[in-house]
C-alpha cells in the first residue's frame, strides 16, 4: 500500500464516521440546513477522493448516487426519513467494509459491483420517492431561467450553426464546466471529459485569470474554464460529467425553438436568421424590431471575447447572417458592405473593421427604437440583451470589451467561487494560522518517540550508580555531588519529556463513545426496543492503547446491555417502567485511573437463573451455587463458557461472552465490577489506568535474581517468622491481623530450584497481593524499592513466557523481569 | 515519455498520449528552448495541464495532431501560423 492509499484510507474513515455521526444527528433533530451541508460535504468529499482510483468506481457511485440525493434532500428541504436514513447508512457500511477490503487487499471490483447497483437503485428510490418533484423543478428553474451558460456563447456560435441543428430538430446540450483548480490532484482532467462527449458541436476555452509569465506558470493550478455544446441528448451528456456534476451548470435548448418556428404573427419570432423573407418595402414595425435584434445580436457576437481566437469563425458567422437578413429585407446593399468590412477585417487580422461597420446599425433599423421595445420584440435566445443595452454600441472594439467581455470571467467566477469560499472557509475559519496548529503524525512515529524517552529515563537512571560509584570506589565525593545534582536537572527534564509525551498519546474517549450512537439505534430497531442512549463525559483522556483496547469490549456490553438488559416495551410497562429504556455511558478519571460505567435500567440479573445456568453448564457445583451470595453470583456471568441468552441473537450472545470481556479488560490491566439489581437493571464499572507506558513497580529479590512486581496489585509487604507459618493439607498459610492467609513460595512457583531464605532474625519475606480479589502472599527473599519502568512486552520465543508480562531495562544495565501474578499463581 | 526534445530539428515532440506529467517537462522544455516548435503529428491526447502551458506559454507548432478533436477544437487555440 503506497503512501497515497493509506492517507486515502485514514480519511475515508475519519469521513465515514463523521457521516455515521451527521445521519444520525439529521435523523433526530429533523433536516437543517446546516447539517444537511455538512452531511452532504462529507459524501462529496468523500466521494472525490475515491475518485482517485480507478478501481473504487463501484463505491464511488455509490457515494455519488448518495450525494444527488442529499442534494435533492436539501433543494427539497424535506425531512430525512428513518428509513431512508437506514439506506444511507447501509450504503456507507458498504463503503466502510469495501474500503477494509481493498486496504486487506482482497479487494475485487467486480464481486462488489452487484450490490453497488443495488445500492445506487435505493437511494435513487428515495429520492425518486420523496423528493423527486423538488429536484425536477430546480433542474427546470435553472433552464428556464434565461442567464448563464449559453448566453455568452450562444449568440456568437447558434446563428451559423442554426440551420444544421433546424435539420436534425435536436436540442442542444449546453454546459458551462468550472473545474476545481485543484481538479488535477484528483486525478480529473477536463478535456477527457469533454472530448468524451458525444456530438461534440462546439467548444470554448476561457481563462478565469490571466496567464502569468511562463516561467511562473503552474500547470496543475487549473486556470480554465470550459464552455461546450453538444447535440446528444441530455442524460448521455451528463454522464460524462457524472463525477465533476457540481462543477458544471448545463442548459437544454430545444430544437424547436432553434428552427425559428415560432409564430411570427404574434411578434415574438425567435432570432433565427432562417425567416421566411417577407419581402415587403418599407420594413413592417415587426419584421423591423426582429431585423433589429438579428442586428444587435450580431453587433454582440463581434464584440464578445474578441480576443479569444476563434474571433474569426465568429466574425464570418455574423457577415453571414447579416447577409441573410438583408436578403430577406431586399436591402442586399447591407450584405455586401457585411462582406467587405470581413474581408478587410480577414486581411488587417483584425475584428476591429466588421466591428465598427456593425456598430452603424442602418437607420431604417434603428429608429423608433423605444416602440420597438413596446412592441416586444422577445427574444428567446438572448433574452437578456435588451435592446437598450447594446443600441448604444462603444466606438471602437477596445472600449466595447470591457463592456462585454468581462461577462464570461464573471459567469466562470460565479460558478466557480462559491465552491471555492465554501472550502475555504471550511479549512481556516480563523485564517492561516489555525491550519498548522493539528499535525497528523503516524503512530509510528510517536511510538519511537516514546521509546526513546523510556530510553533516556532508564539512561537517567544510572547516573545515581555512577555517583555512588565516585564516592565509594574513587573516592571523589565532590564530583559525586556534582553528579548528584545534574542528575535532579535531567531527572526533572526526562519526567517532564516522558508527561508530554503521555499527553500526545491521550485521546478522549469520544473516539469509541461515538460508535454507540449508532449501534444503539440500528439494535434498537433491530430488536423492537425504544431505547434512550445517555453519553456523559466522553472528553475524558486515556492512553491511545487503553483506548483502543477498551473498543470490543466496551460494544460488547453495551450490546448486552440492549439485548438481556433493557426490556421489550410490553414488559416495561408491565413492570411499570417508562416505555423506553436508558443506557447511561458515562467516564470520568478517578486519580491516576479512568473509569467507565454502563448503566441500564432494565431487567436486571436474575441471581437464580444464573446460579441454575452456571449449575447447568457444569461450571459450578450446586452445593457452591446455594452458598454464594447475590453479588458473588452475579460474577458468574464473567466465567467462561456462560451465556444466558435464551435465543442467540446476532446481537449478543454469540458465543464470544462476558469472559472475554474481563480478559481483553485485565490485559490492559484494568478491572471490571458488576452490579445488578434484579427488575431496576445493571451497572458495569470499569476501571483502566490513565496509561500503560510507565508502570510502577516493586522489585523483589527471589533465588539472586530480582524480579518484579505491579505495584497495583500489592497491597502490603510483611515479614513473618517462620514459626508463624503453618501447614494445613500441604499448602501453607499464617494469619495475618486474624485473616489466613494462603502462602506460596516464588522460588517453588518459578521452578527456580532453591528454597526461599529467611534473614536473620528468621523471617520470610512475604509480599500481600490482591489477585482476582483474593489476597495471597507470596514468599519471596528479600524486597527492594519501587520503580517506574517502562515495561517492553516479550518478544519472540520467550513471548510463549505468560508468567512474565515484560521487561524492563535498570539503571545499571540489568534486565529485570516483571511478573504477571495471575499467571504465576 | 510523451514529451521530448529533439536537439537536431529543435522541436519539442508530444508523442501520443501528452499526459499530466508531461505537462510539467513540457512546461521545462518550453521554457529551456523558447524557440523550439511543437511537432504534434502524433498527439492522440493532451491533458489538461499541458494544454495550459501550451495556452499560456503559447509556443509555436510545427504540425498540427491528426487526433480529431484536439484539431478541431484545441488547435485554434494555439499559435499554429507556422504548421
Amino acid at each position: 500500500m503506497n503512501a497515497l492509499q493509506a492517507q486515502f484510507i485514514a480519511e475515508s474513515r475519519e469521513l465515514l464516521e463523521g457521516i455515521g455521526e451527521a445521519m444520525l444527528t439529521l435523523e433526530k433533530q429533523g433536516s437543517d440546513a446546516d447539517s444537511l451541508n455538512n452531511l452532504f460535504r462529507l459524501v462529496h468529499t468523500l466521494k472525490g477522493n475515491c475518485g482517485l482510483f480507478e478501481e473504487l468506481r463501484p463505491i464511488g457511485s455509490v457515494l455519488h448516487c448518495a450525494e444527488d440525493t442529499l442534494d435533492a434532500l436539501r433543494d427539497s428541504g424535506e425531512e430525512i426519513s428513518s428509513d431512508s436514513a437506514d439506506i444511507l447508512l447501509d450504503a456507507m457500511d458498504f463503503v466502510s467494509h469495501s474500503l477494509d477490503s481493498w486496504e486487506s487487499g482482497g479487494y475485487d471490483p467486480e464481486a462488489i459491483s452487484p450490490r453497488a447497483k443495488q445500492l445506487v437503485a435505493s437511494i435513487k428510490a428515495i429520492r425518486e420517492g420523496d423528493a423527486a418533484q423538488p429536484a425536477n423543478q430546480a433542474i427546470e428553474a435553472f433552464v428556464n431561467t434565461p442567464s448563464s451558460t449559453a448566453q455568452t456563447h450562444i449568440t456568437g456560435w447558434i446563428e451559423p450553426h442554426l440551420s444544421k441543428v433546424a435539420q436534425q430538430q435536436r436540442d442542444l446540450v449546453w454546459i458551462h464546466y468550472a473545474p476545481e483548480s485543484d481538479c488535477f490532484f484528483k486525478g480529473e482532467d477536463p478535456l477527457q471529459y469533454v472530448r468524451s462527449v458525444p456530438e461534440l458541436e462546439y467548444l470554448a476555452i476561457e481563462t478565469i485569470n490571466p496567464w502569468p509569465a511562463a516561467q511562473d506558470l503552474d500547470p496543475y493550478n487549473c486556470n480554465l474554464t470550459l464552455t461546450l455544446a453538444s447535440r446528444a441528448t441530455e442524460d448521455a451528456v451528463l454522464l460524462v460529467f457524472d463525477y465533476v456534476k457540481d462543477q458544471i451548470k448545463h442548459e437544454v435548448l430545444s430544437g424547436s425553438l432553434c428552427t425559428g418556428e415560432a409564430d411570427t404573427s404574434s411578434a415574438s419570432a425567435s432570432a433565427a436568421v432562417s425567416l421566411t423573407p417577407e419581402g415587403m418595402l418599407p420594413i413592417t414595425e415587426a419584421s423591423r424590431a426582429q431585423a433589429l435584434r438579428i442586428w444587435e445580436v450580431q453587433l454582440k457576437i463581434m464584440t464578445l471575447n474578441a480576443a479569444t481566437p476563434t474571433w474569426l469563425g465568429r466574425a464570418r458567422a455574423a457577415v453571414m447572417a447579416i447577409e441573410q437578413l438583408s436578403e430577406s429585407l431586399n436591402r442586399s446593399a447591407w450584405g455586401d458592405a457585411a462582406k467587405e468590412a470581413l474581408a478587410s477585417s480577414e486581411a488587417n487580422n483584425d475584428p476591429t473593421p466588421l466591428l465598427s461597420w456593425l456598430q452603424r446599425i442602418p437607420e431604417e433599423l434603428a429608429t423608433s427604437i423605444n416602440s420597438a421595445e413596446a412592441a416586444s420584440a422577445t427574444d428567446h435566445i438572448s433574452p437578456n440583451v435588451g435592446a437598450g443595452k447594446i443600441a448604444v454600441p462603444a466606438v471602437s472594439a477596445e472600449k466595447a470589451q470591457p463592456d462585454i467581455a468581462p461577462k464570461a470571467p464573471e459567469s466562470a467566477a460565479s460558478s466557480v467561487e462559491p465552491l471555492a469560499k465554501a472550502e475555504k472557509a471550511e479549512a481556516h475559519p480563523d485564517g492561516e494560522a489555525k491550519q498548522v496548529q493539528i499535525l497528523k503524525v503516524p503512530r509510528e512515529k510517536i511510538d519511537r518517540l516514546m521509546e526513546l524517552i523510556g530510553e533516556m529515563v532508564v539512561a537517567k537512571n544510572s547516573l545515581p550508580y555512577l555517583a555512588e560509584k565516585a564516592e565509594t570506589q574513587y573516592g571523589v565525593r565532590e564530583v559525586a555531588k556534582e553528579l548528584k545534582s545534574q542528575y535532579a536537572v535531567i531527572n526533572r527534564i526526562a519526567e517532564e519529556m516522558q508527561d508530554a509525551i503521555m499527553q500526545v498519546r491521550m485521546m478522549p474517549v469520544s473516539s469509541i463513545f461515538q460508535r454507540f450512537p449508532r449501534l444503539v439505534r440500528d439494535l434498537a430497531k433491530k430488536l423492537g426496543k425504544q431505547i434512550k442512549l445517555e453519553i456523559t463525559g466522553e472528553e475524558t483522556e486515556a492512553d491511545k492503547n487503553i483506548i483502543e483496547a477498551l473498543a470490543d469490549p466496551l460494544i460488547h456490553l453495551v450490546r448486552n446491555s440492549l439485548d438481556h438488559g433493557i426490556e421489550p416495551p410490553e414488559d416495561r410497562q408491565e413492570a411499570g417502567k417508562s416505555l423506553e429504556g436508558t443506557i447511561h455511558i458515562s467516564a470520568h478519571q478517578e486519580g491516576d485511573r479512568v473509569h467507565i460505567i454502563i448503566e441500564d435500567d432494565g431487567a436486571g440479573i436474575d441471581v437464580t437463573r444464573v446460579k441454575r445456568k452456571a449449575v447447568e453448564k457444569g461450571l459450578i457445583s450446586e452445593e457452591k451455587a446455594a452458598s454464594m451470595s447475590d453479588q458473588e453470583a452475579q460474577q458468574l456471568i464473567f466465567l467462561p463458557g456462560f451465556s444466558t441468552a435464551a435465543v442467540i441473537s446476532d446481537v449478543s450472545g454469540r458465543g464470544v461472552g462476558m469472559d472475554v470481556v474481563r480478559s481483553a479488560i485485565a490485559k490492559v490491566n484494568g478491572t471490571i465490577h458488576l452490579h445488578s439489581q434484579l427488575g431496576k437493571g445493571t451497572k458495569v464499572d470499569l476501571s483502566l489506568p490513565l496509561t500503560m507506558a510507565v508502570t510502577n513497580v516493586m522489585m523483589i529479590k527471589s533465588a539472586d535474581q530480582s524480579f518484579a512486581v505491579p505495584m497495583d496489585i500489592v497491597v502490603e509487604t510483611v515479614r513473618v517468622p517462620a514459626d508463624a507459618i503453618h501447614v494445613v493439607q500441604d499448602h501453607k498459610m499464617t494469619v495475618l491481623r486474624g485473616k489466613i492467609i494462603p502462602l506460596r513460595s516464588l522460588n517453588d512457583m518459578l521452578h527456580l530450584g532453591s528454597g526461599q531464605v529467611p534473614n536473620e532474625d528468621n523471617e520470610y519475606a512475604v509480599l500481600v497481593v490482591k489477585v482476582n480479589g483474593e489476597s495471597v502472599g507470596i514468599m519471596v527473599d528479600d524486597f527492594h524499592s519501587t520503580i517506574d519502568i517502562i515495561l517492553r512486552p516479550l518478544e519472540g520465543l520467550l513471548q510463549q513466557m505468560q508468567v512474565y508480562s515484560g521487561t524492563a531495562l535498570l539503571g545499571d544495565g540489568s534486565v529485570l523481569l516483571v511478573l504477571n501474578m495471575k499467571e504465576v499463581l | 515519455m510523451g514529451v521530448h526534445y529533439d536537439v537536431i530539428e529543435n522541436v519539442i515532440e508530444i508523442s501520443e498520449s501528452c499526459t499530466v506529467e508531461d505537462a510539467e517537462t513540457l512546461l521545462q522544455l518550453v521554457l529551456e528552448h523558447d524557440d523550439a516548435l511543437i511537432e504534434a503529428h502524433d498527439c492522440q491526447h493532451i491533458h489538461t495541464a499541458a494544454m495550459q502551458v501550451l495556452l499560456a506559454a503559447k509556443p509555436r507548432f510545427k504540425s498540427l495532431p491528426e487526433e480529431e478533436f484536439l484539431r478541431q477544437f484545441l488547435a485554434p487555440y494555439w499559435d499554429t501560423a507556422a504548421a
